[in-house]
């Protein structure tokens, strides 16, 4: 008889263990149904040992396999029972107490109760428990925090446009505020510039009363030349005067003179008029002379009136000078006090302003640039949740398909 | 008006709260990435297990037929019903699960009556016959091997790949000669 090779010896007792009739062993080996026999006789007495299974557990694994087979049970369901089970036990459901606990769970169910539905389910339960090596509880737990997780960031988005809003808000009163800074910088500068023109006004009108005071030191020096003048004709009149004084040339004197002429013109027999004539040409010559002492008189009188206003322009003009030193003095000291403190003041103010711009500019731009990535991980999470409701669709379809297309002939 | 103390702590809360945003929506991204693999990977177990429930129709067909032509088989099923149905009581001590005990142990003895090798068309429609009854027509595969070859599909849907429709799963097993034991009809 020819022997069965060592492999589908291990076949056989493999299928024997799975639980396989011996007409299915026959079928699937294609070894008779004798040599089957004998095989299975070799297991049960322990000359065959199969690789990894102890002799002695053979038979309860075939049994397990029967009654597996039986209840048409794989065996993912069969761990599923015993994980039931273990969880019957955990909620402190003992064997004995199975059939009050069915009682309860029937009495609690609806009579409509979609038993296979269920089961379907629980068995999904388990492959996705497997799958990701978390019990129910965690996944229920992810789940849960998941959608809170969602609720949460929703909120979050809603605050942050409200926060956004209101920062919107608080940077127009900043840029009015720098806009009103620019406005008031204008106008001391503006204030500046009219001072800057009034000072160059006090300048000029300094500049005219130099030249005003230098035309009349000029004319102060013609008078008193003209002075100089007339004072030596004056000088010379009266000198004339003073001679015919000392000469001794009162009225009576010249009445005198008369009766004199003409007792002369009597005694020496001269005409009358030649006395005269000589007499008056000697008058005319008088006459000239008080003509001459009374314009001495006048040039006196008009040279005191141009004392009096030599003096009085000259202390004007210190008046003016004093005034003009005066108000140069105040005007630089004021105008570059005021300049200066406007320009420090400005300067400082504007640079502050400045500094404090460009910080909160850079802060908002930081914080955009924040909201940005958080708006792109969002996006791109809107996007992945769009995929899976994409992908939800597609697998209902699927299944529609299959059930539409797997067909039995 | 909000002063420069505030406002920078305003900034520096938004740019927690940013921060925490950002981190928590590429978690949430994540797990949908991984929802997406898990409903790609559901795919090919729906395919699987309607493959398999349509192979235990047929299994049950096939045994009633071979119960009625057989009286010896009759009573081997009636007495495995019995048993069931008598364990059933016992352990339940319920009628209806006795009842459901002894249903499901005729069903199996059923099943595994008409168990044999299957084949499976590789065309529009997935149609299960068995081994011995391969229409001449179309192309066939065992059963055995486009489970294998779907378990593939699985692991690659899992890794990310998109698997499509139906057609394109179709045409992926087509692809996939390697795994795919033909049968060639008979002439």
């Amino acid at each position: 008889m020819k022997e069965i090779p060592w492999g589908k010896r291990l076949e056989i007792a493999r299928c024997y263990i799975l639980g396989h009739t011996y007409m299915e062993i026959e079928e699937e080996t294609g070894v008779s149904h004798g040599s089957i026999a004998n095989i299975v006789s070799e297991i049960e007495q322990g000359k065959l040992t199969i690789p990894g299974i102890p002799s002695d557990q053979v038979n309860d694994l075939r049994q397990l396999s029967f009654d597996l087979k039986k209840k048409c049970l794989e065996l993912s369901q069969a761990l599923l029972g015993i994980s039931f089970f273990e969880r019957l036990r955990a909620l402190d459901i003992s064997p004995e107490r199975l059939d009050r606990w069915s009682e309860l769970t029937k009495r609690l169910a609806p009579a409509d109760f979609p038993a296979k539905d269920f089961v379907e389910a629980a068995l999904r339960l388990h492959e996705l428990e497997k799958s990701y090596g978390k019990s129910f509880e965690i996944l229920t737990e992810e789940c849960m925090k998941l959608q809170q997780g969602t609720e949460k960031l929703r909120e979050e988005v809603k605050s942050l446009d409200k926060k956004k809003a209101e920062l919107a808000e608080e940077v127009e009163p900043l840029s009015l505020q720098v806009e009103k800074s620019k406005k008031e910088k204008g106008k001391l500068e503006n204030d500046v510039d009219i001072q800057a023109v009034k000072l160059r006004e006090l300048t000029s009108k300094v500049k005219e009363t130099e030249k005003e005071r230098q035309e009349l030191n000029r004319e102060i020096k013609d008078l008193r030349g003209r002075k100089v003048k007339l004072c030596s004709k004056v000088d010379g009149k009266e000198e004339s005067l003073r001679r015919l004084n000392d000469i001794g040339f009162p009225d009576e004197d010249l009445l005198r003179l008369r009766n004199l002429l003409e007792k002369i013109a009597k005694k020496e027999g001269i005409h009358a008029n030649q006395l005269k004539e000589s007499f008056f040409r000697a008058l005319d010559y008088f006459i000239s002379l008080s003509e001459l002492q009374k314009m001495a008189e006048k040039e006196a009188e008009t040279l005191k009136k141009t004392r009096k206003e030599k003096s009085a322009l000259t202390g004007e003009i210190v008046e003016l000078e004093n005034r003009k030193a005066l108000l140069q003095g105040e005007t630089c000291e004021s105008a570059s006090l005021a300049s200066q403190t406007i320009r420090n003041a400005s300067a400082e103010a504007v640079s502050q302003i400045q500094q404090e711009v460009v910080t909160i500019r850079e802060q908002l731009k930081a914080t955009l640039a924040d909201i940005l990535i958080a708006g792109s991980a969002v996006a791109e999470m809107k996007a992945m949740e769009r995929k899976g409701e994409e992908s939800a669709k597609e697998l209902a379809d699927f299944i529609k398909e299959v059930k539409s297309r797997v067909e039995v002939q | 008006m909000i002063s420069k103390n505030n406002l920078e702590q305003t900034i520096a809360n938004l740019k927690k709260e940013l921060a925490c945003i950002e981190s928590s929506s590429q978690g949430i991204g994540r797990r949908f990435a991984i929802l997406q693999r898990e409903a790609e990977s559901l795919k090919i177990e729906f395919l699987k297990y309607s493959l398999e429930k349509q192979r235990k129709v047929l299994a049950r067909q096939r045994g009633l037929d071979s119960l009625i032509r057989d009286r010896k088989k009759i009573k081997t099923g009636l007495a495995v019903a019995a048993g069931g149905l008598i364990l059933g009581g016992l352990i339940s001590k319920d009628k209806y699960t006795a009842l459901n005990a002894g249903l499901s142990g005729f069903n199996g003895v059923l099943q595994g009556f008409g168990e044999t090798r299957w084949a499976v068309s590789l065309q529009k429609e997935l149609v299960i016959v068995p081994h011995n009854a391969i229409p001449a027509k179309g192309t066939w595969v065992t059963l055995e091997s486009l489970i294998a070859a779907i378990h593939d599909l699985k692991t690659e849907a899992l890794q990310g790949k998109r698997l499509g429709t139906l057609d394109n799963i179709i045409q992926r097993l087509q692809q996939s000669r390697r795994k795919l034991i033909y049968i060639a009809p008979p002439d």
